[in-house]
């Protein structure tokens, strides 16, 4: 059978959206409530650049709204899902179980979603310590990525530091 | 067709409201946008516009200046082809000055527009001008870039109509644009849900509960603001949306709503001013006359008294100070309709609602303070809400009323069915009658035009009656189609008319006024047919004239299929 | 009160059910529901404080509306803790509702969004929607017109009878079964080839059948005639321009249809028939849909304005097509009641997310039950859910699954 990492990263726009919202929700409803926010995957991209200054080192709250800009530019926000995707593949169960809830939404005869959720992505993946997924529920330890994103982001507001 | 002028103002809604303008504006000249913007003006490829780019530099945007010289001195000698070279070099700034790029693409496109003059949407041999493909596309990207979502939507909005209204719009010119504004308003309204998403969750942060329960009571979310009024508990983010799309709708003809954003501009634990939707909740509409021409203004005097009313704050000479503008206000209605402005009655309606409760609260009522006595007050109101929905569907140039006419049918039930109710002389089948007498008038034209099946004889006089009734009822469809043809959108009246008339010519009176009165003919002479029927299908002409469930028609069409 | 139609009862007469209505009511304190019956004689309950169910109601509101904002297993928490526990305070106490077969719930301000057929009640504590005949409208007026078009009741149904059980026989002095289906089936997103064989699987349960084969075809004479429409597609909800909602259909290839309006009090006048509003540009198309078959979007507006059934069923197999927005005069403006206010009989669609498996699976089962057998509509709903969860399609606990199933309008 046939799965969305097979053609990962040759997605199309859809594609893609509908892949970071199952991603979401599997890290979400894997991870333990207590390390996120309340209805983590609804908060706005303003909201999540409030968690992400406040929770990585590297960045101070005065660059909240250059946070604020990654997350909604289109480009950059498609950057950042790509970075956290990356680091879901490199842990098997996680990936399977973003891959069966994709296939569960392919089979609902809805719409496809029209926002790419890379706020709550990104908060997600640099909040989340460990998750359990699979069918047995293994542990996976996800901090390395978190590290890994958190970098990324950074990375990206120096970059624009100084920019227009 | 939005004609040239509306496009323009789309265009330049960025410049009073975009926050990265706002930006701009207070860096001046001395902002790195203004020298860069200085150093690419020398480019050839936007010599056309030097002079232009030059001054708004210099101006450092304090004022359109620049731009309207621009417009009146220069535009209309460019070419349509100068302006496209210029719109994209403009594009290419992007990544390196989102200022700088949104300058260019604005004089560019504002400056294609007024070349265009009224020919801006008109096509030639069914095609539209070729700027259509670039221009907007351009200049809307670089609105996005300086926090400018509406009026990006509008640009492209607009630019999207234009080409697939085009006759031939899979001509291979206008493919590739038509996908590429496509793609651009995925964008424009991810960013849009995103500008909600946004300013719902500043408020949730924000130190404005009661305010956030004003606006749910103003906008006729009465119950779920009174159990948050007793719980002490905040709005949900899911309703703060909610409040907030419909909000950005009725603004324009709802002062209530606004003067209740209003106060909670400049705010230490809101920073209204820096989100998307502040420029629609600070801009004078002139909605209601005495906003604008009284000393005390009615609906800032509501917003306030209000917001004290649910802060259990208010006391007995606020109340009594808002009883008094309520009492000219109450004079005011009584020719408000003759008055410029673009309220409707429910503007009125909240306002006595109001100042009902506080005048029962704190024992103000003149006459009898019964309960019975305030059930039938509630009543009366809920009897004019139920006529004013009535005739709303005639008004699509109006937006929908929403909930805040529900004030009078949430007391209704609440006193006429609560244990002990009948005291008060309403019983659950008048509360059931009064509740679908509103609903139907919600319904009032689909309820015109889908008959009850009534079986008539062939030849008989029922039956003629009958064929005379669906001949009317095709006249009524066609009265509303007229109502509400000039809202339709561009592309259809454009195209959907080429296919001729009976009567030869271009066809005439399409528009609102015409509908109106064509329907209201043909309502009164349904109206002259029931009667006529009366005689010979009693229950159907019955039912026709007052489709309204009650509790007996309800206990006849849930016990029908007993055969008793 | 004992119901007339004992549980054991293998055929049913018609005339022999016992219908109510639980016409509700938002204070501004209380959530009150009257039951009206055959007798006449309206009962009123007050159920709730609005302050006990008001936020509950948003939550499971947007979490079914928007549920790719949730971890799976919180909806599903939400929906069973609605079904088992808080749901039920909504509802009259289960011996009130006892003695009835068919229910037909007019839901109320917030209540307009809620899966009640999902609440638990009653001894077996049964889910309303596999102990009842459910069906829902926004308005008893609205209902009544519904059954005042209804061909089904042209003749008395009195003496209608129908089989309950699998191999109890046939139906005896029914009316007429539906004759003519219009089905269009058509997945634009994902070009999904199931929703036209769907479709066509629909169409083929009917004596007569026609295959619409684009948006305007809806209009066509033959469409307004039929007893059967069966849409099998995408819904598009636009939260800010609700009216701008819509069913994601194909154009017609080649040649527009025109539509004839009289306007002036009768002249005729010729329009081509164009979509009110173009397909939303943010939406990706399937490859066979970018050229060629264009798709089309069939708006909430379109079908108000130029639209006309007489239809006994419209069936709209697709997400949350019975899912809306409330607006002035408690008007709940979705694609299912815009179809029943078009002149439908009845409307059946989703309140949320349909899966496709089950739908496909399902639909099949309440076809046989009403056009073979002749179940009246909502025992067929009724009776083929339960067939299907004790077939073991899905499982009873997925309410997520099969509990999105709404017939809108009469009940017969």
């Amino acid at each position: 059978m046939t799965s969305i990492w097979d053609r990962y990263p040759d997605l199309s726009p859809s594609e893609l959206r509908n892949l970071v919202a199952a991603t979401a929700q599997v890290l979400a409803g894997s991870a333990d409530r207590s390390e996120l926010p309340a209805d983590p995957i609804e908060i706005s991209t303003g909201e999540a650049a409030r968690e992400l200054t406040a929770s990585i080192d590297m960045l101070s709250a005065d660059e909240r709204g250059v946070v604020q800009e990654l997350l909604e530019d289109d480009d950059t926000a498609i950057e950042l899902c790509h970075v956290v995707l990356g680091e879901v593949r490199r842990h098997p169960e996680l990936a399977s179980a973003v891959a069966q809830t994709y296939e569960e939404r392919s089979r609902k005869m809805t719409g496809a979603e029209l926002l790419l959720l890379a706020g709550a992505l990104v908060v997600l993946a640099t909040r989340i310590k460990e998750i359990r997924a699979g069918k047995g529920g293994t542990k996976i330890t996800f901090s390395e990525s978190g590290e890994v994103v958190k970098a990324f982001l950074a990375g990206l507001v120096a970059s624009l530091r100084g920019l227009g | 067709m939005p004609g040239r002028q509306a496009f323009v103002d789309a265009c330049l809604e960025s410049y009073w409201s975009a926050p990265g303008v706002a930006r701009m504006k207070a860096d001046g000249t001395g902002g790195r946008w203004a020298a860069e913007l200085l150093t690419l003006a020398g480019h050839e490829r936007v010599a056309p516009l030097r002079r232009v780019l030059t001054e708004v530099a210099r101006d450092g945007l304090h004022t359109l200046d620049p731009i309207f010289r621009f417009q009146d001195e220069e535009a209309a000698a460019i070419r349509g082809k100068q302006y496209g070279q210029a719109s994209a070099f403009g594009v290419e700034q992007l990544r390196r000055s989102q200022g700088v790029a949104y300058v260019i693409t604005l004089a560019a496109v504002l400056g294609w527009a007024v070349s265009l003059g009224e020919d801006l949407t008109a096509q030639v041999d069914g095609m539209p001008d070729r700027g259509w493909v670039d221009l907007p596309h351009g200049y809307a990207k670089a609105a996005l870039k300086v926090g400018d979502v509406r009026g990006a939507r509008q640009v492209v909005d607009t630019a999207y109509d234009v080409l697939m209204a085009a006759r031939y719009p899979d001509h291979p010119a206008l493919v590739e644009g038509i996908a590429a504004y496509r793609a651009l308003a995925g964008t424009v309204g991810r960013r849009l849900e995103q500008a909600i998403d946004n300013l719902a969750d500043d408020l949730l942060r924000s130190a404005l509960r009661t305010h956030l329960l004003a606006l749910m009571w103003t906008l006729g979310f009465v119950p779920e603001c009174e159990s948050l009024r007793r719980s002490g508990q905040p709005p949900s983010r899911s309703m703060l949306r909610t409040l907030i799309r419909l909000s950005m709708d009725r603004i324009p003809h709802d002062p209530l709503t606004q003067y209740v954003w209003l106060e909670m501009k400049d705010r230490p634990s809101l920073d209204l001013r820096g989100h998307h939707f502040f420029h629609v909740i600070n801009r004078r509409y002139g909605q209601y006359l005495p906003d604008a021409t009284w000393p005390v203004m009615p609906s800032q005097a509501y917003a306030q008294t209000l917001i004290g009313w649910l802060d259990g704050e208010l006391g007995l000479d606020d109340v009594a100070g808002y009883l008094d503008v309520i009492d000219r206000v109450r004079e005011f209605e009584e020719v408000r309709e003759y008055s410029p402005g673009s309220s409707d009655w429910s503007v009125y309606l909240r306002m006595i609602s109001l100042a009902y409760l506080l005048a029962r609260e704190h024992d103000l009522l003149a006459g009898d303070p019964s309960p019975a006595r305030e059930l039938q007050t509630w009543r009366s109101l809920l009897d004019q809400v139920t006529r004013m929905r009535g005739r709303h569907h005639l008004n699509p140039h109006r937006a929908d009323l929403e909930g805040t006419l529900n004030y009078p049918l949430f007391h209704v039930i609440e006193q006429g069915l609560r244990p002990g109710a009948g005291d008060n002389g309403l019983d659950p089948a008048q509360v059931v009658q009064a509740l679908e007498s509103y609903r139907a008038a919600a319904m009032t034209f689909s309820l015109a035009v889908t008959p009850p099946s009534t079986p008539a004889p062939p030849g008989s006089e029922l039956a003629r009656l009958l064929d005379t009734e669906r001949e009317l009822i095709g006249w009524l469809k066609g009265a509303f189609f007229l109502v509400n043809y000039e809202f339709l959108p561009t592309h259809f009246r454009r195209y959907a008319t080429e296919a001729g008339t009976l009567a030869g010519g271009a066809p005439r009176g399409l528009d609102l006024e015409t509908g109106r009165r064509d329907y209201l003919e043909v309502e009164r002479l349904l109206g002259e047919l029931y009667d006529r029927m009366s005689a010979t299908a009693g229950e159907h002409a019955a039912r026709r004239k007052d489709p309204t469930a009650s509790v007996a028609t309800i206990a006849g069409v849930l016990s029908q299929h007993t055969g008793s | 009160m004992q119901a007339r139609v004992a549980s054991h009862a293998s055929t049913v007469r018609v005339g022999d059910l016992r219908v109510a209505m639980l016409h509700y009511g938002v204070g501004t304190e209380h959530v009150y529901a009257t039951l009206i019956d055959e007798d006449g004689s309206p009962r009123s309950t007050r159920l709730a404080a609005v302050e006990q169910v008001a936020q509950p109601v948003e939550r499971l509101s947007r979490m079914l509306r928007a549920p790719t904002r949730y971890p799976p297993a919180e909806l599903t928490e939400a929906l069973h803790g609605f079904s088992a526990d808080w749901g039920r305070r909504l509802l009259p106490p289960p011996e009130v509702l006892a003695g009835y077969d068919v229910l037909v719930v007019v839901p109320h301000h917030f209540l307009h969004d809620l899966p009640l057929q999902v609440v638990r009640t009653g001894d077996a504590d049964e889910c309303i929607a596999n102990r009842f005949g459910v069906s829902f409208c926004s308005s008893a007026t609205l209902l009544q017109r519904a059954a005042g078009r209804n061909p089904a009741r042209a003749d008395g149904v009195a003496q209608w009878r129908f089989p309950l059980t699998a191999g109890a026989g046939g139906s005896d002095g029914a009316p007429d079964p539906p004759a003519l289906c219009c089905a269009l089936g058509v997945d634009v997103l994902g070009g999904d080839a199931r929703y036209g064989e769907l479709a066509r699987s629909c169409a083929g349960h009917f004596p007569d059948r026609r295959l619409i084969m684009s948006r305007d075809g809806l209009k066509s004479p033959v469409v307004r005639q039929a007893d059967v429409i069966c849409l099998v597609c995408h819904g598009v909800t636009n939260a800010q321009e609700h009216d701008d909602s819509g069913l994601l259909l194909v154009a017609q290839p080649g040649s527009r249809s025109e539509l004839t309006i009289a306007l002036h009090l009768g002249q005729p006048f010729f329009f081509r028939d164009l979509p009110l509003r173009y397909l939303p540009p943010q939406l990706e198309v399937a490859p066979q849909f970018q050229s060629g078959q264009q798709p089309e979007l069939m708006t909430i507006t379109e079908v108000r304005t130029l639209v006309e059934t007489r239809a006994q069923l419209v069936m709209l197999l697709g997400c949350s097509t019975a899912t809306g927005q409330l607006r002035s005069g408690d008007s709940y403006a979705s694609l299912a009641y815009q179809w029943l206010q078009a002149g439908a009989v009845s409307v059946l669609g989703h309140q949320w997310e349909a899966d496709f498996p089950f739908v496909a699976g399902w639909v099949p089962v309440f076809l046989d039950n009403w056009v073979r057998r002749r179940q009246p509509k909502a025992i067929a709903v009724r009776d083929a859910l339960n067939r299907v969860l004790d077939d073991g399609l899905v499982s009873r606990d997925a309410l997520h699954l099969w509990g999105a199933v709404v017939l809108l309008g009469d009940w017969i």
